[in-house]
């Protein structure tokens, strides 16, 4: 099954370390960057979720997002409202919290699969199986 | 009732002893099912006994093996299956509680194939709620409550396959079916101080099991030894056609002929773990000298760069999201047990087609990347888990943890690996410690055969957890 995989050994290679690290400082300069570019996707969150999606001046930064790049934030931010505005009856002001840092942690685990270098022909690992066997019915299965 | 001694016996030795008529399936099935009614409920075990059934069983393997048709190594075994196995005229919980009442009107694969080998099921095993499918931060993520490690009775089992590690550590059964999707048969296994396999991806029907990652999930066997799980492995595995993933032939086991020549070239992982428990890495090595000193060539092995845990994680909260859609959509997530798994499938319909398809793209990388590996190993060898089993009100938010980049079951989940994990040691505290063998895909019979050989070398299987003797029924 393996055999069949394009190998890679020639490919530029990806990030070495996927984990950034990021200072306080680096962190709220790139929040402030997020908020303005927040948009619509930051009026669609009830009062509350709205509020605390970005910060007003002099607050500060949700740590639920430090460490993000401010495109993460920004669709950390879009994708919680999408959730409020669809969902949001559900959900108590803690939920709506700590839905915004799985949100978050979703964002540093897509970061380096989005960085990996791939080219158009690269599959993903999910492929359409043409044949299939024909059922075996409970009564064959016993018989054999 | 049996003791203790026979109890604790492995699969291949009841199996010997039921061939030769020294036990009878029925005092056998009797013995577990007492011991599991009394010592159950102590650990959070179980989520359904099946005593009508196993008696059942047990006298028709009884009169057949008496009229001398012997169906071969489980017929007349006890066994416990996890909860997410669907049996006839039984619940399938899922362990969770919005699935309490569930009952599945048919039998899956596998159940069909323990019933032709003569097996008798004895009770369904506690789990996790939905194999925690959509994330869970502690124990307590169970409707059947927090299973309890017979090793001590305030540390937890681990999970997902919380009960079927407590089942086997107490001797309640033989053998039980685990589950795993990324580590939830390796760690139980280690924890309460059993073998648990992991067999390659495809290797097990998953038909009428429940699915969270369907390009992930394995079934497995978890029992007493690496050898029992071998012997169990040659009957729950073979092509199935109503599982798209499921492998082509049989499992033959023994097969010398299937094994890796000796010596066994084994690479010691020196970049796992963010973090390991100093005693468990001492007890690691000392396996591995065990090993060594018996015929295989042990040396250091690293992990190639790349984001295996990222793609491991995302891959499963992506698929669940899709195979839990209804009960997220309906809002009855809310009456799961854990605060993560009550809301995080919210989150994860936030996911694109393209972030998926992105995933599986690198994923398929990454299968190279590890499969190349094993050009110069017959097998990686590693912790079963970084430590020893944790305490039950620990609490654990994998939506906040820092990311494990290279957890080994994270890796080799990802790319179908077969592992095997197997006692090694203890813990200052007296805790289980567990070595796991990882092999090429499809080469199941290498861990196996490495853990079999550990095992024959050491006693570590044999020690058994502080539990005082039921009293007499």
């Amino acid at each position: 099954m393996l055999d069949s995989f394009s190998g890679d050994s020639e490919r530029p290679a990806p990030p070495e370390d996927t984990t950034r690290t990021i200072s306080r400082r680096e962190f709220g300069r790139n929040l402030a960057v997020a908020g303005a570019s927040l948009g619509s996707a930051g009026l669609l969150l009830g009062a509350t979720a709205s509020a605390e999606a970005v910060p007003a001046q002099g607050h500060k930064p949700d740590p639920a997002l430090e460490g993000l790049a401010p495109d993460e934030a920004a669709e950390v931010e879009s994708r919680l409202a999408s959730i409020v505005q669809k969902y949001g009856s559900r959900l108590s002001p803690d939920q709506t919290k700590h839905l915004r840092r799985i949100l978050a942690q979703n964002e540093r685990l897509l970061a380096p699969v989005r960085a990996f270098p791939l080219q158009n022909g690269d599959p993903p690992s999910s492929i359409l199986r043409i044949s299939f066997d024909q059922p075996e019915t409970a009564a064959q299965a016993e018989k054999s | 009732m049996l003791g203790d001694d026979v109890l604790y016996l492995s699969v291949r030795e009841l199996g010997d002893r039921i061939r030769t008529r020294q036990i009878s399936p029925v005092e056998l099935a009797e013995s577990y099912l007492s011991r599991s009614e009394t010592l159950g409920p102590r650990f959070h075990a179980y989520a359904t006994l099946t005593r009508e059934l196993a008696l059942k069983q047990a006298r028709a393997a009884q009169a057949e093996i008496a009229a001398g048709h012997y169906r071969g190594p489980l017929h007349g075994i006890p066994y416990a299956l996890k909860d997410l196995v669907a049996v006839e005229g039984y619940p399938t919980t899922w362990g969770a509680r919005p699935f309490a009442t569930q009952k599945l009107g048919y039998n899956a694969t596998i159940v069909e194939r323990l019933n032709r080998a003569g097996s008798v099921l004895v009770g369904k095993a506690a789990m996790i709620e939905l194999a925690g499918g959509l994330g869970y931060s502690s124990a307590h993520a169970s409707f059947t409550g927090a299973a309890r490690n017979p090793w001590n009775t305030k540390c937890w089992t681990c999970g997902s396959s919380s009960g079927s590690g407590a089942v086997v550590s107490a001797a309640l059964a033989p053998w039980a079916l685990g589950s795993d999707t990324r580590g939830s048969t390796i760690c139980p296994a280690a924890w309460c101080g059993i073998a648990g396999m992991r067999p390659s991806f495809g290797r097990v029907s998953r038909y009428g099991a429940m699915a969270i990652a369907w390009s992930m999930d394995k079934l497995c066997p978890m029992a007493r030894t690496a050898d029992d799980c071998g012997l169990v492995l040659s009957v729950i595995a073979g092509h199935d056609p109503r599982d798209i993933a499921s492998l082509p032939g049989e499992f033959p086991y023994p097969a010398p002929e299937l094994e890796p020549k000796m010596p066994l070239r084994i690479g010691r992982l020196t970049n796992v773990w963010n973090k390991l428990d100093p005693g468990l890495d001492d007890a690691v090595n000392a396996a591995l000298r065990v090993l060594e000193q018996n015929g295989a060539r042990v040396s250091e092995a690293a992990i190639p760069d790349g984001p295996y845990e990222q793609v491991a994680e995302l891959t499963i909260q992506m698929e669940a999201v899709s195979a839990f859609q209804e009960l997220i959509e309906s809002g009855r997530c809310s009456e799961l047990e854990d605060p993560l798994g009550k809301i995080n499938g919210y989150a994860g319909f936030q996911f694109t087609l393209n972030d998926y398809l992105q995933v599986q793209r690198v994923r398929t990388f990454l299968q190279e990347r590890i499969d190349r590996l094993f050009d110069d190993y017959d097998l990686l060898a590693t912790a079963g888990e970084s430590s020893a089993a944790s305490a039950i009100e620990d609490v654990d938010d994998d939506s906040e943890d820092p990311i494990e980049q290279r957890a080994p079951d994270g890796i080799s989940s990802l790319c179908g690996l077969p592992a095997l994990s197997v006692p090694c040691g203890f813990s200052k505290e007296h805790l289980p410690f567990g070595i796991q063998f990882i092999g090429r895909a499809l080469n199941d019979h290498a861990v196996i055969a490495a853990a079999r050989l550990y095992q024959e070398h050491t006693d570590w299987h044999t020690q058994r957890p502080p539990i005082a003797d039921p009293p007499p029924a």
